[in-house]
């Protein structure tokens, strides 16, 4: 007799994917007329499958995790990724570590987002709600039958492994042969909390680019006149530029406190494919203020919004199928060339269907100067898509080279380096211009007005650092261009905040709070312009500023590096749940004072990869000290430390910029909401506006001529 | 008198700047840390042997600081090891494939900047040639 079996999680997380695979499907084909310009969708069509969607997704995200919390050893995902005893982070983390599981919080990442642009769009009756959401719902079709077929989270698994799952059946009745315990997720994944939230962060920039891509496509589709996809699309791509900024920042940081090789962006290939849709996006948030003013560069927007998207799907595919040999590469299996076949789809289409439609989208007027703030835009997307062509061929060319013949080319840091470091250089440069350069016409006397302070204060700090630190070719250029940056964003607050005081005869908190809120937008891309200046001045004394050099001390020596003093106390080891832990003892003085005691460690984790070696930080507003063991024996120890200073300004400068986007969104939604104006449609929410001058004198030729807020 | 004094500090400060600039050095590394950053690790997954901690990138380290010491080039140690595992720099001469490397990123910036001149060149735009499908908002 061939019983049925009846094995829960395995029943319900399918039924669980197959309820998001239907919503997302009856989403897709509600929304359908819309994208075909049959006339718009109303609301109530497009709301029962988006609500399938997201409870299926979610449905399926819980069951795992409850699968990983019960130790459910019969889903060969959680036999192959969780161990039990495993600490209750790592084991709600597991439910992301790997292939399948990523895929589960990719779909509910993207029902939500689906949710939400149905709530922004739809219900306000924005005229491409309809198309969006059949995008959207098509891209749902793609992933929850990924996960219902060749990345199936929820396979049983039929023959246990000594530890993990050997073999596993798709088919929800087949008969569990649970192994005893689980083989635990790969142990640098769980071996920093940052683990727990680095992914879902990044997922939610990655996966927050199908809705400006959706809106795209859906504004192409229906071949509607007018840039009313532009607000909608601008407004989602600052806020997935917002998490996948955070994301990024969130890696590098896990990178440093966790591989132990002393650095934090090694131009990893996989680092890279979250850099190019951030320069890609980047570049949209910009050149979408040039359409919304002036109206030109409107098809360079579509093409933005399209590569951004397609950029993330390749981020995706180098990341999960191994073809990239990386540190992070953790996974490789069939889904691979699935998920090329999706991008080559997706570029083929999207693009076929921009050239389709691009003799509508307009000749918009040209420039009137290159002396202009749409100039300066101009060179800042120029700078950002030459950046991200450099990236992306650093990346796949050596692949390319590779299979044609035969022959390995590195491609690596020191490449990378010598494209970023000028193209950088330029892009402050621009950021210090840019934002305080009127539009249309800059007049020379105006920008000397607001150009000349900033430039003296910068070559005062950079002269400062000559003379101080030394004439380090980087650190000088980095300060001069980074404060030059800075000041020139604080002095056009400074003028502007007066100005206004003048005309209303407000106190000074009160004029710049008003002043900042009225233009939300615009000052919340100050923001994360300081927020660069902090990072690259963080990344640049990290890099030229730092000491590096080696221990090797007996139980009681000790030795002194960049100022500091080490003694080695001895070893020390102890047996966790999940791991065995070998570490030394260090502590550390100062200038005579104990400032730290340091542990760096080996956990082993009992897999074959062998202990993991992790570093000890001890930070402090000077900087960072860095240990980590090379050796531990009874010898003594042998270790490799790192002085970094001021490290902290890079994790700093990232997390500024990041919050840039963060204050775009919600002051400008706070100011919608106030105006009784609806979110959707016309509000022109992350503040397309930009950049409102109050120049004594100059106010009229800069006055937003945006105002079809209500 | 105050303007010229101001001009005259702003000339000193861009002196000292242009000073530290001109003569400054890039990092003051040490010449086998250099060398190890430029070479990668074969054993491990694009790490460079300077970044990592394996025995082999170690050897490999030992390798360069022996060579350096006894008088190598540059170029000698990174040809000698290029000869030994084939596509080891991490950066990549000018040769073979790896051109394509240092051309296509300078091709599409010159392919863009020719784009944006023509965005530029272009003569003011004619009433009625079209409706736009993006309507400028001013």
């Amino acid at each position: 007799m061939t019983a049925i079996a009846w094995n829960m999680t395995a029943w319900l997380g399918l039924g669980a994917v197959l309820t998001a695979l239907g919503g997302a499907a009856a989403l897709a084909w509600r929304g359908l007329p819309a994208l075909l310009g049959r006339g718009p969708v109303g609301a109530g069509r497009t709301r029962g499958p988006v609500l399938w969607m997201l409870g299926g997704a979610a449905a399926a995200m819980a069951l795992l995790e409850i699968g990983l919390l019960t130790n459910d050893f019969s889903i060969s995902y959680i036999a192959d990724n969780h161990r039990s005893g495993a600490p209750l982070i790592f084991t709600a983390a597991a439910g992301w570590a790997a292939l399948e599981g990523s895929i589960v919080l990719w779909g509910l990442v993207l029902a939500g987002f689906t949710a939400s642009a149905y709530r922004s769009l739809a219900r306000p009756g924005h005229p491409l709600a309809g198309g969006t959401l059949a995008v959207l719902g098509l891209l749902g079709v793609f992933w929850f039958g990924l996960m219902a077929t060749a990345a199936n989270p929820f396979a049983v698994c039929t023959s246990a492994a000594e530890a993990g799952c050997s073999l596993s059946s798709w088919a929800p009745w087949s008969l569990a042969d649970p192994p005893v315990d689980g083989r635990g997720a790969n142990p640098l994944l769980q071996n920093h909390i940052l683990m727990a939230v680095h992914p879902p962060v990044l997922y939610l920039g990655y996966v927050g680019f199908s809705v400006p891509f959706a809106i795209g496509i859906a504004s192409l589709a229906a071949a509607r006149r007018g840039s009313d996809w532009l607000a909608a699309a601008r407004r989602w791509t600052l806020a997935a530029w917002g998490f996948l900024t955070a994301g990024i920042v969130l890696g590098a940081w896990w990178s440093y406190e966790v591989l132990g090789w002393g650095g934090y962006w090694a131009w990893d290939p996989v680092e890279n494919a979250s850099f190019i849709p951030w320069l890609l996006a980047t570049a949209f948030i910009h050149s979408s203020v040039v359409q919304a003013r002036r109206g030109v560069l409107s098809s360079w927007n579509y093409v933005l919004v399209i590569g951004t998207f397609a950029a993330t799907i390749l981020g995706t595919f180098l990341t999960r199928s191994g073809v990239i040999a990386s540190v992070h590469s953790f996974t490789q299996s069939a889904v691979g060339p699935i998920l090329l076949g999706f991008l080559a789809v997706v570029l083929i289409g999207a693009l076929a269907l921009f050239a389709l439609r691009v003799h509508l989208i307009g000749s918009a007027p040209r420039l009137d100067s290159l002396a202009s703030r749409e100039g300066a835009f101009l060179v800042n997307n120029l700078l950002l898509a030459v950046f991200a062509f450099v990236v992306l061929s650093g990346t796949l060319l050596p692949l390319g080279i590779e299979a044609v013949s035969g022959r390995t080319v590195g491609v690596g840091r020191p490449f990378f380096d010598r494209w970023a470091a000028p193209l950088a250089y330029c892009l402050i440069l621009t950021m210090g211009i840019g934002p305080v350069t009127p539009f249309r016409v800059a007049r020379p006397e105006v920008m000397r007005r607001r150009l000349v302070t900033p430039l003296r204060i910068a070559l005062a700090a950079a002269a400062v650092v000559v003379l101080a630190v030394g004439r380090n070719r980087h650190l000088v250029l980095v300060t001069l261009l980074g404060v030059f940056a800075a000041a020139a964003i604080l002095r056009h607050l400074a003028v502007s905040v007066s100005a206004r005081r003048r005309a209303s005869g407000e106190g000074a908190g009160a004029a710049m709070v008003r002043l900042v809120l009225r233009d939300p937008g615009y000052w919340g891309g100050q923001l994360s312009h300081m927020g660069v200046a902090v990072l690259a001045a963080g990344i640049a004394v990290s890099a030229n500023l730092s000491l590096s050099g080696a221990l090797d001390l007996a139980p009681g020596e000790r030795a002194s590096f960049a100022g500091y003093e080490m003694v080695y106390e001895g070893p020390f080891s102890r047996v966790e749940p999940t791991r065995t832990v070998v570490g030394a003892r260090l502590e550390v003085f100062r200038g005579g004072r104990p400032a730290a005691v340091l542990h760096p460690r080996l956990n082993d984790y009992g897999g074959a990869s062998g202990p993991i070696v992790t570093p000890a930080v001890h930070s402090t507003l000077r900087g960072d000290l860095y240990v980590s063991i090379t050796r531990l024996d009874e010898e003594g120890l042998h270790a490799d430390v790192w002085s970094y200073p001021l490290q902290w300004m890079v994790w700093l400068g990232g997390l500024i910029t990041a919050s840039g986007a963060g204050f775009s969104l919600l002051a400008s939604r706070r100011r919608a909401g106030r105006g009784g104006a609806g979110r959707g449609g016309g509000g022109r929410g992350g503040g397309v506006r930009d950049g409102a001058s109050v120049e004594p004198g100059r106010a009229a030729s800069v006055e937003p001529a945006v105002s079809d807020r209500a | 008198m105050r303007s010229v004094l101001a001009g005259l500090v702003t000339a000193v400060l861009a002196g000292v700047v242009l000073w530290g600039l001109v003569t400054g050095e890039a990092a003051d590394r040490d010449r086998v840390e250099a060398l190890g950053s430029r070479i990668r690790c074969p054993v491990c997954q694009g790490e460079s042997i300077a970044d990592s901690p394996t025995q082999y990138a170690r050897d490999i380290m030992a390798f360069v600081e022996e060579k350096v010491e006894e008088g190598w080039t540059d170029e000698q140690i990174l040809d000698y090891l290029e000869n030994r595992f084939a596509g080891i720099r991490l950066d990549p001469r000018f040769s073979g494939g790896a051109v394509l490397l240092w051309l296509l990123p300078a091709a599409a910036a010159g392919f863009g900047v020719v784009l944006a001149a023509r965005r530029l060149m272009r003569p003011r735009d004619i009433p009625g040639r079209g409706k736009p499908m993006s309507e400028p908002d001013e």
